[in-house]
């Protein structure tokens, strides 16, 4: 399995990584913009990311823009339903307004920081990404 | 907070859910709309996703179900049928009903929803595409509870990204709006093979939204001119889903000598959603009419640059207008995009803008009390502060009225169900047209329009649509229709109800009239007068009770709600061709334009929606009368009301009284009134209920001085006026 972590804080995407190893390979992005390119990247190269754990806020673009971006590219790439890649938004933000307007651009699940990893664990079984 | 959030919740989900609606029935008639089965999976996704995160497990579970069947949908597994989108509406309601659980609602027994997904299993082995027969699709008991659909070597999971060419393919096919620009230079000898280049062009409009303009620079002097050569060319802007072949194809017997360019300039998916639109010399530049550094050079001066750019001779006047056309047709897209996407937003109680708008109403109160009392000072500076504080509260009121206005189109999606329904139940064949959905009202009159619609509706469906057999027997479309509509009058909003059915029962409504005395046997009633007496209670001429109407309530209700809105309705109808009710409804509840007059020491408020002209009368004028109330204005006969005398208000008369005189329904009555003090914008409280039954009145409203003047209800007060007219002859 492919991971990508997009995420500006040095020690979260440290402890993203800590967690997410065992489960596959990880990479890490540093803010938004990176995080796109990165996506499409990996895309382009014929092996797409599998699941994508997306910060909100970050610079140079944020994670909900991420999120439409990425959901942008892929139905341009004519992927889409339950073949497109799984999003997990973790982030600090808890409200509403936040919460709703990611689910209703498509990601997956949506973790509120500080992030525990049972918890992490438990969507990546729910999302059928590891056996349980 | 959690709870705060469940609350929130809910109401996203009813708007979800109400998506969910509208796209599953537009997808019902046009099962092939790879956009709308799109929408369905994310809105189903969302309510998943959002569903479980906020407690809703068992919502997350269900709809997981549906989430999977359309994911089958979408890859082309299983077609979408009649019964599927029936299944599925009837899920959409069991998730609405595990969601209200949490809220004091009806527990959701679980057999119901095995029901539900058992059915959704069987239809999706039957529905699945003949020929491939996918062995994924079994209905086998899984070992992870509630997925029902597994065992697929490609089923989307860890590695799920085998996509299927066949929904690629669609995707061209059915994607997006994109926007071409065509050039189209004909050969100067087109005329003599016998090409009409008109046709073309409409062939292109028939494709999507088409801008298109002549490119008249080539054409000679006329002494050169060759009347048999055309020396036209068009620049054509075309938005369409179709793609490049199809526009190609219009061209396929001229394209060898004549010069066509088609470009890709904007696709509608991936419009900026901010930036300006493309410059005119930028698209010049873009459409290689204009050369950098020519755009450079005249970029130097400061003028238009499309007079500049024809006056340099650089590009032709033709091929500037061309530019312009483009850059509006493009931001219009835009706009239209951001209309779309202006509907995300803040969601607040009404509560609080209700009493937001009441307090701007005691705001507005106040301010008149101080430009009065500024006014009566005589202090300059203390009037130019009232003149501001005016100003600044006639923009604050302006605008919360208007985060109350809300559009109709919301409203009118609900119907597209209710009329589905009620047609399978009564074994009609409807069709809902609706019109107007941006027309913007106020909210609480959106509300109760509602239930009154639902009301005009049903009866629409069962009085006035025919069975389709009775309607081909009939020489009509076997399919009834229904069309909705709104739109702006002035102050005020219509909302019309009409369709095709076999209209009112003019005989029958006249039969029930006169055995319950309503009209006379030899009266001669107008078609107007008739059709209003259907809005009495208890009065229905439906021969048996049925479950949707026939019971003679609901329309007498429908007139009542209509008169507490302060509108009015009306009916026209003729046999066999249909009937049309109109509703007319104030824009705002809350506030009205007045004129202020004065009656001995009180003072009343006529809406100045009626009020056409005030004229003076004096006493000679009602010694012309004859004892008679009719004064003569300009050689026309207005009969008029003296409300000191109806208000039973004593004091001596005004030697010269003024007459106010009001058009309601095309009929001219005046009001005598002792002064007309002049417009006054009045925000409305209601009577309390003591005082509900008042005839005459709608309302009060606080002046500037503290005191109360009331607001004159002139229909109703005419209506009295008359039915006292007929008593004492």
């Amino acid at each position: 399995m492919k991971i990508l972590v997009i995420e500006d804080d040095f020690v979260s995407r440290c402890v993203f990584i800590e967690y997410l190893s065992p489960y596959g390979s990880c990479d890490a992005a540093a803010n938004g913009k990176e995080g796109v390119m990165a996506f499409k990247l990996a895309f382009e190269s014929g092996k797409p990311y599998d699941l994508v754990c997306l910060d909100i806020m970050m610079p140079e673009m944020d994670g909900q823009e991420v999120l439409k971006q990425i959901r942008q590219y892929e139905e341009e790439k004519g992927i889409g339903g339950l073949a497109g890649v799984k999003i997990i938004m973790t982030t600090a933000l808890d409200d509403f307004k936040n919460i709703m307007t990611a689910f209703r651009h498509q990601c997956e699940a949506y973790l509120v920081k500080p992030i525990e990893k049972a918890k992490l664990v438990a969507q990546m079984k729910t999302m059928g990404l590891v056996q349980g | 907070m959690i709870d705060e959030y469940r609350k929130a919740f809910r109401e996203e989900a009813a708007d979800l859910l109400a998506d969910l609606e509208t796209a599953l029935l537009e997808l019902e008639s046009d099962p092939m709309n790879l956009e709308m089965l799109g929408q369905v999976f994310r809105t189903m996704h969302t309510i998943k996703g959002s569903g479980s995160m906020f407690g809703f497990d068992d919502v997350a579970a269900f709809t997981h179900e549906l989430e999977t069947a359309f994911d089958l949908i979408r890859r082309g597994k299983v077609r979408v049928n009649k019964q599927l989108i029936d299944l599925t509406l009837n899920a959409r309601d069991l998730i609405r009903a595990m969601i209200e659980v949490s809220f004091g609602g009806e527990p959701v027994e679980e057999a119901r929803k095995n029901i539900v997904i058992e059915a959704l299993h069987y239809l999706l082995v039957q529905g699945s595409v003949a020929g491939e027969r996918q062995p994924e699709v079994s209905v086998a008991p899984g070992k992870q509870a509630g997925v029902l659909i597994h065992g697929a070597p490609e089923l989307p999971g860890v590695d799920g990204r085998s996509e299927d060419k066949a929904k690629i393919e669609a995707k061209q096919v059915g994607g997006g709006l994109k926007t071409w620009r065509i050039r189209f230079k004909p050969a100067v000898n087109l005329f003599r093979q016998g090409v009409n280049p008109v046709l073309m062009l409409n062939e292109l409009r028939e494709l999507g939204d088409v801008r298109i303009i002549a490119g008249l620079d080539a054409i000679p002097e006329l002494q050169d001119l060759d009347p048999e050569g055309c020396f036209i060319s068009w620049d054509v802007l075309l938005t369409t889903a179709n793609g490049l072949q199809s526009i190609r194809d219009v061209f396929i017997f001229v394209e060898d000598e004549s010069e066509i360019r088609i470009d890709l300039i904007d696709e509608f998916a991936h419009v900026d959603d901010e930036g300006p639109g493309k410059r005119l010399g930028e698209i010049l530049v873009d459409r290689g009419d204009l050369k950098k550094d020519d755009l450079a050079k005249v970029l130097e001066e400061h003028k238009k640059i499309g007079e500049l750019l024809v006056e340099s001779g650089a590009a032709g006047s033709g091929q500037v207008e061309a530019a312009l056309l483009e850059q509006q047709h493009l931001s219009d897209l835009r706009k239209k995009k951001q209309a779309v996407e202006a509907t995300s937003s803040i969601r607040v109680t009404s509560e609080r803008l209700d009493s937001l708008v009441n307090l701007i109403g005691e705001l507005v109160t106040v301010q008149a009390r101080l430009s009065q009392t500024a006014a009566s000072r005589n202090d300059p500076e203390l009037l130019a502060i009232g003149e501001v504080v005016e100003r600044l509260t006639a923009d604050l009121r302006d605008s919360a009225l208007n985060i109350r206005m809300m559009p109709i189109g919301a409203t009118f999606s609900k119907f597209r169900r209710l009329v589905r329904d009620l047609s399978t139940e009564l074994g009609r064949e409807i069709e809902l047209i609706t019109d107007g959905a941006e027309t913007e009202l106020d909210k609480t009159v959106i509300e109760k329009l509602n239930d009154l619609l639902v009301h005009l509706i049903r009866n629409s469906i069962d009085h006035g649509i025919e069975p389709p057999e009775e309607r081909e027997n009939k020489g009509k479309s076997r399919s009834g229709h229904i069309h909705l509509s709104a739109m702006h009058s002035g102050a005020q909003v219509l909302v019309q109800i009409r369709d095709d059915g076999r209209g009112l029962d003019r005989e029958a409504i006249r039969t029930k009239a006169i055995e319950r005395g309503l009209v006379q046997p030899n009266a001669e009633v107008t078609d107007k007068e008739l059709f209003s007496l259907i809005f009495l209670p208890g009065f229905s001429t439906a021969k048996k009770v049925t479950n949707v109407s026939g019971r003679g309530v609901g329309l007498d209700v429908v007139k009542r709600a209509i008169d507490e809105l302060r509108g009015s309705i009306d009916v026209a109808s003729q046999p066999d061709i249909g009937s049309e009710i109109t509703l007319k409804l104030p824009l705002t509840l809350a506030i009205i334009d007045g004129l202020l007059v004065r009656i001995s020491d009180r003072s009343y408020v006529l809406p100045l929606s009626v009020v056409r002209e005030c004229v003076e009368l004096k006493p000679e004028d009602v010694a012309r009368g004859h004892g008679k109330h009719v004064a003569i204005v300009r050689g026309e006969m207005v009969p008029y009301v003296r409300l000191r005398e109806r208000f039973g208000i004593g004091g001596p008369r005004p030697n010269i009284e003024q007459i106010v005189i009001t058009e309601v329904e095309g009929l001219r009555v005046g009001f005598v009134v002792d002064h007309v003090i002049g417009e006054h914008q009045t925000v409305i409280k209601t009577l309390g209920s003591f005082y509900k039954d008042v005839e005459g009145l709608s309302g009060a409203t606080i002046l500037g001085d503290g005191s109360v003047a009331l607001i004159m209800d002139i229909g109703k007060l005419i209506q009295s006026a008359e039915r006292e007219e007929v008593s004492r002859v």
